[in-house]
């Protein structure tokens, strides 16, 4: 297309949800990562801990993190259904007469 | 009566389909991204596979304590695993482990979506075989993955596997000696399940480029409501039942603990292998595990029958029924201007564009190529000059029905 002709083209719609799918991933990926990274630096498998690192690791409640992981799963799961509710609310109707 | 079949499944599916849209809408349903879903699982399985992978050391003596030290959970009395495995760790490990029976349950329906509705023959033949190709390395991966806990089912696996390999004449004892990396089970052992492991899935890469070779816009991404549902169920797998290895002292703390007691019946993998010692009953993983069932069950050389033969068969599915190709489009040389319309428009590649003769009045003409054409019509549609045409349906014909059939409406 020359320069001097009319251009048609509209600008994309920016996918805000994309964004914040991503971003969130993105996050909660860095946060294990992180985590991971954090705890190179503590004891690795196979090696004798010594008696005061053993004592500040020793509070942590494993179950807790599964219940975060589930609340995560039901958000997960209650925004599939508001996904599928607002596209009901959008749908139209294709009959032809 | 095969093609009545096909034509059977067909109608079920797409009735199936529009009940779902009922449900979902048309643009939510996820079965219309049933190809997107293994590609979309995948994600998952290779970023939890790269942070298991940091802590993962593949010697005999260290592998399955590196596995549980990523996922255990505190034990007591053990100076080592005092304060459990990395934070996370086992969510992670979940997700990699139910990551991996979504994916193949996805995989397996896009495969039988793709098979009832008849889209898997004739012209589509590459990506059907490049799928069944996709179907065997994701089943390899998958076990392999379970090679590398080096638990009593991991041990369990190789000497089953090596006896399904010693029934093979010529090559078995070389494939033996293949999965194994030597003569016997050695440190060099999980270095090669390592090997399958994340060779099998840099492979799944490569055959998914050619799965998607002859399609023009393949379809990647799912609809968001799909997404979200898929990974809502992933975490809610992977914390409900997390992927651990059951030890003594585990048991001794949370035994009473109905969880634990879930996990050891699940996902949980079992006390470190012992070379020599095949422990009495496995748990068989349904989607992952059922040549070992197939083997224990029917024995080896029936297990060789069943999963050659549905291989075989699957293979040979695109040939057959052979249709008959009346409808392939041809271009009409004179009118043919090179535009490339036809050619960028056609969605399975079939038409390329090759230099005219020097002289001729235009640069280029279309050629389509008859194997990969659909005659869809697709390209009639995009010609500006009436240069290509389905010969049994001819834009003219058409555009007079078409017409007739308005004026009647009219």
């Amino acid at each position: 297309m020359t320069s001097g002709e009319p251009r048609s083209t509209t600008p994309s719609k920016r996918p805000i949800f994309g964004v914040i799918f991503l971003v969130t991933g993105l996050g909660i990926f860095g946060y294990f990562l992180l985590h991971s990274l954090l705890t190179e630096v503590g004891p690795p498998p196979g090696v004798q801990v010594p008696a005061e690192l053993r004592m500040e690791t020793t509070n942590r409640e494993p179950f807790k993190e599964f219940d975060v992981v589930k609340w995560l799963g039901w958000a997960f799961v209650v925004a599939a259904l508001a996904e599928v509710g607002a596209a009901y609310l959008r749908k139209q109707s294709t009959t032809l007469e | 009566m095969y093609r009545k079949f096909l034509r059977l499944t067909k109608s079920l599916t797409v009735s199936f389909e529009k009940v779902v849209n009922f449900l979902t809408t048309q643009e939510q349903n996820p079965l219309y991204f049933h190809g997107a879903l293994p590609l979309y699982v995948f994600w998952f399985l290779i970023f939890s596979g790269i942070l298991l992978w940091m802590y993962y050391i593949p010697t005999l003596d260290r592998a399955w304590s590196s596995v549980n030290y990523i996922s255990a959970l505190p034990t007591p009395g053990d100076p080592i695993n005092l304060a459990g495995g990395i934070p996370y760790g086992a969510v992670v490990r979940g997700i990699h482990r139910w990551g991996a029976a979504a994916m193949m349950i996805v995989t397996l329906l896009h495969m039988f979506r793709v098979y009832f509705t008849d889209r898997h023959r004739s012209w589509r033949w590459l990506p059907w075989i490049t799928g069944v190709g996709l179907l065997l390395f994701v089943l390899f991966v998958g076990l392999s993955g379970y090679l590398l806990v080096w638990d009593a089912r991991a041990y369990f696996i190789v000497v089953a596997t090596q006896h399904l390999f010693d029934g093979l004449p010529v090559i078995g004892g070389a494939l033996s000696a293949f999965l194994v990396g030597g003569e016997g089970i050695t440190d060099y052992t999980l270095t090669r399940f390592l090997f399958f492991h994340v060779g099998g899935a840099v492979t799944i890469f490569f055959l998914v480029w050619m799965h998607f070779i002859r399609l023009k816009e393949p379809v990647v991404t799912p609809a968001r409501a799909t997404n979200f549902l898929l990974l809502g169920f992933i975490l809610l797998a992977a914390g409900t039942l997390p992927a651990i290895n059951i030890t003594h002292e585990l048991l001794l703390k949370y035994g009473s603990d109905p969880r634990i007691a879930a996990q050891a019946a699940y996902v949980a993998s079992d006390a470190p292998a012992q070379i020599g010692t095949l422990v009495e009953t496995i748990r068989y993983d349904a989607w992952y595990m059922f040549p070992y069932w197939l083997i224990q069950n029917v024995g080896v050389t029936w297990s060789w029958l069943i999963l050659g033969g549905s291989t075989v068969l699957l293979c040979v599915a695109p040939f057959y029924p052979k249709d008959r190709r009346a409808n392939i489009a041809e271009v009409i040389e004179a009118k043919c201007t090179g535009c490339t319309f036809c050619s960028l428009d056609c969605p399975f590649e079939a038409i390329t564009m090759v230099e005219r003769a020097p002289g001729s009045k235009f640069k280029q003409i279309a050629v389509v190529q008859a194997a990969r054409c659909s005659e869809c019509g697709i390209c009639v549609g995009a010609c500006p000059f009436q240069a290509i045409e389905l010969p049994e349906l001819h834009s003219k014909t058409l555009e007079a029905d078409l017409m007739a059939l308005v004026k009647k409406g009219a």
